[in-house]
């Protein structure tokens, strides 16, 4: 599939500022068209320029090297890879690149060319694929918490433990706990992105796709489904902790999350990612397609780190070589 | 591509140090104008009179008085102090040293001696000239000077003067230039081998503090996916025992030190200093 505009014929992309399909060549808005190829089957070269398409195991979207159109491969956003939802990039390329500056612009010691135009340039937009899980729980804690009081009287202190029987059964539901299912992406990273505004979530259009590369799951929701499960009860340990943030210690004897309820759904969520290779080691950057959210440590130059650190010292030591003279000829 | 990275990579350590080397130039500066400044240095206090060498006790030729003047008064705007020698023939009986330091504190008070101010920095050498044994010297520190005189500063100084002469003059005066100039006036100078090693620890310093990078932060909580409120079914807050315990409240009490060699003189000023028969 690739989206054409109906004026110049060029190709439409999706512009996360406008929220609209635009036409980079004659700037037409709204104005796309859908064309089908090889349906059921994987495009291998571009409807445009007939190169060929280098395509991934899991690759949904992609952009032809030749002639840097869109490509969005029809057997992998339908059935059974037909996301349920989406949420749709709402920041674009030069709006990440200055947020890219601007997160790193304090780091003295990142390469210079780290934050060049030329390099920046190579940032894409990924469309990761998502499975949500939705639960329905009931969470049980149970143990022992104290509350201390101090007073003093005369020259003597007294402390006063009290014990409780501290108890809770608190039934919490969860709305689309997400776990990444690109094998590609980061686990850890993925995790550090969140969260992701649900409210701005809908329902799949392959228009999204148009302008950023995208990929289909590459695991079950069975599969992710222990992540999920794992995440979920973390959180839910913590909220009945935190139901008891009035003891000043607990110590519990139960805690159990039961799920009662739950739903899967498929999506796919925006994440620009950027790759700096320096000194033979890749270095990458992803970033929330939606908060702006930026997931990554810069490289660091040796050379800078001894340039820097250097003339630092060196100026500490005359500035204070200068005071002390003047102490000396005082 | 390359010379432009370098040049770039010039221009942000330039623009990062620029605060730093600006600071640094307003030093040097300054203490190119101290030190121009210094060269003409006069002492301040025009209370005091221009002699500094009163031979009472008629031990110096006068050559030898010439040449301690202009020994003083080299060292006077060099050092920022006020040097003053005065003999006298006059025997400080044994047990009565408390003379001699009235004497020279009034000496040094009464003739509003001080380079910065009247009864502010300087140093009187008082020989009691009674001769060879009787004789007693004292030496009055006032101002800074007699915050950074020790007792074996005092001592070292009172060494020199073994005999009523020109060389025991001179050379103790020498030697109280030499410590003043050691140890400074305004305070005690750092030695060069520490600034050097503060130098390094801090660009070690600077390196580790800005090496250190954060992944990103944890933005999500216990109640980022909830899709309600949680519905608390059943709590439970049972009181089941108590126990107190209770402990005495120590208190503590401390004292103070104090110092010695410091006095105040007849006319109220503080004086420091320290005498010896010869």
């Amino acid at each position: 599939m690739i989206f054409t505009c109906t004026n110049c014929e060029g190709n439409m992309v999706y512009s996360p500022e406008k929220k609209v399909m635009f036409c980079p060549y004659c700037e037409s808005q709204g104005s796309q068209e859908k064309r089908h190829v090889n349906v059921g089957n994987l495009t291998k070269f571009c409807p445009n320029c007939g190169g060929e398409i280098a395509i991934g195991e899991h690759d949904s979207a992609m952009q032809c090297p030749y002639c840097d159109n869109y490509i969005i491969q029809d057997a992998r956003i339908e059935e059974p890879f037909k996301p349920d939802y989406v949420v749709p990039f709402k920041m674009g390329k030069e709006t990440m690149k200055k947020r890219f500056k601007e997160h790193f612009r304090k780091f003295r010691f990142a390469p210079t060319d780290f934050l060049t135009e030329t390099r920046l340039n190579s940032i894409q937009g990924w469309y990761v694929p998502f499975w949500f899980y939705d639960y329905d729980t009931r969470c049980t804690l149970k143990g022992e918490g104290t509350k201390v009081r101090s007073w003093t009287n005369g020259n003597m202190s007294y402390t006063e433990t009290s014990y409780y029987d501290v108890a809770r059964i608190i039934d919490i539901p969860y709305n689309k706990i997400p776990a990444d299912a690109s094998v590609q992406m980061p686990d850890d990273v993925m995790d550090l992105m969140e969260p992701y505004n649900y409210q701005e979530m809908e329902t799949f259009q392959p228009e999204f796709l148009s302008g950023f590369h995208g990929e289909k799951y590459n695991m079950t929701a069975e599969t992710l489904g222990g992540r999920a499960r794992e995440k979920m009860e973390k959180s839910a340990k913590e909220y009945l902790r935190s139901t008891c943030a009035g003891y000043a210690s607990f110590s519990k004897n139960q805690e159990t999350v039961d799920i009662t309820g739950s739903k899967i759904s498929y999506g796919l969520l925006p994440v620009w990612r950027y790759l700096y290779e320096y000194n033979g080691k890749e270095y990458p950057f992803y970033v929330n397609g939606q908060t702006g959210k930026i997931v990554g440590t810069a490289p660091i130059s040796k050379k800078k780190v001894c340039a820097y650190s250097i003339t630092f010292g060196a100026l500490v030591t005359l500035l204070l070589g200068i005071l002390n003279l003047y102490a000396m000829l005082s | 591509m390359n010379n432009e990275i370098k040049k770039t990579a010039i221009l942000q350590y330039l623009s990062y140090f620029k605060i730093w080397f600006i600071i640094l130039l307003f030093f040097i500066g300054g203490l190119i104008v101290y030190l121009t400044n210094r060269k003409n240095q006069t002492s301040i206090n025009s209370n005091a009179p221009q002699e500094r060498v009163y031979d009472y006790a008629d031990v110096l030729t006068l050559e030898e008085e010439e040449l301690l003047r202009q020994q003083i008064q080299d060292s006077e705007s060099k050092y920022g102090i006020h040097i003053v020698l005065v003999t006298e023939n006059k025997y400080i009986p044994v047990g009565e040293e408390y003379l001699a330091r009235d004497i020279a504190d009034d000496f040094y008070d009464t003739n509003n001696y001080g380079y910065n101010r009247i009864h502010g920095d300087g140093l009187l050498l008082y020989d009691f000239c009674a001769g060879k044994g009787d004789s007693y010297a004292w030496l009055s520190t006032c101002g800074k000077v007699e915050n950074k005189f020790s007792t074996d500063d005092i001592d070292s100084v009172l060494d020199e003067v073994y005999d009523s002469n020109y060389s025991c003059y001179a050379n103790a005066i020498r030697r109280a230039c030499d410590i003043v100039s050691d140890d400074g006036i305004l305070g005690n100078p750092i030695l060069f081998p520490i600034i050097l090693v503060i130098g390094i620890v801090s660009g070690l310093v600077f390196a580790g503090v800005n090496s250190v990078q954060k992944k990103a932060q944890v933005t999500t909580n216990n109640r980022t996916y909830l899709s309600d409120t949680p519905k608390i079914t059943y709590q439970k807050d049972q009181y089941l025992r108590k126990h107190v315990t209770s402990r005495k409240i120590e208190t503590s009490s401390g004292g103070g030190g104090g110092g010695g060699g410091h006095h105040v003189s007849r006319s109220g000023v503080s004086h420091g200093g320290g005498g010896r028969r010869h």
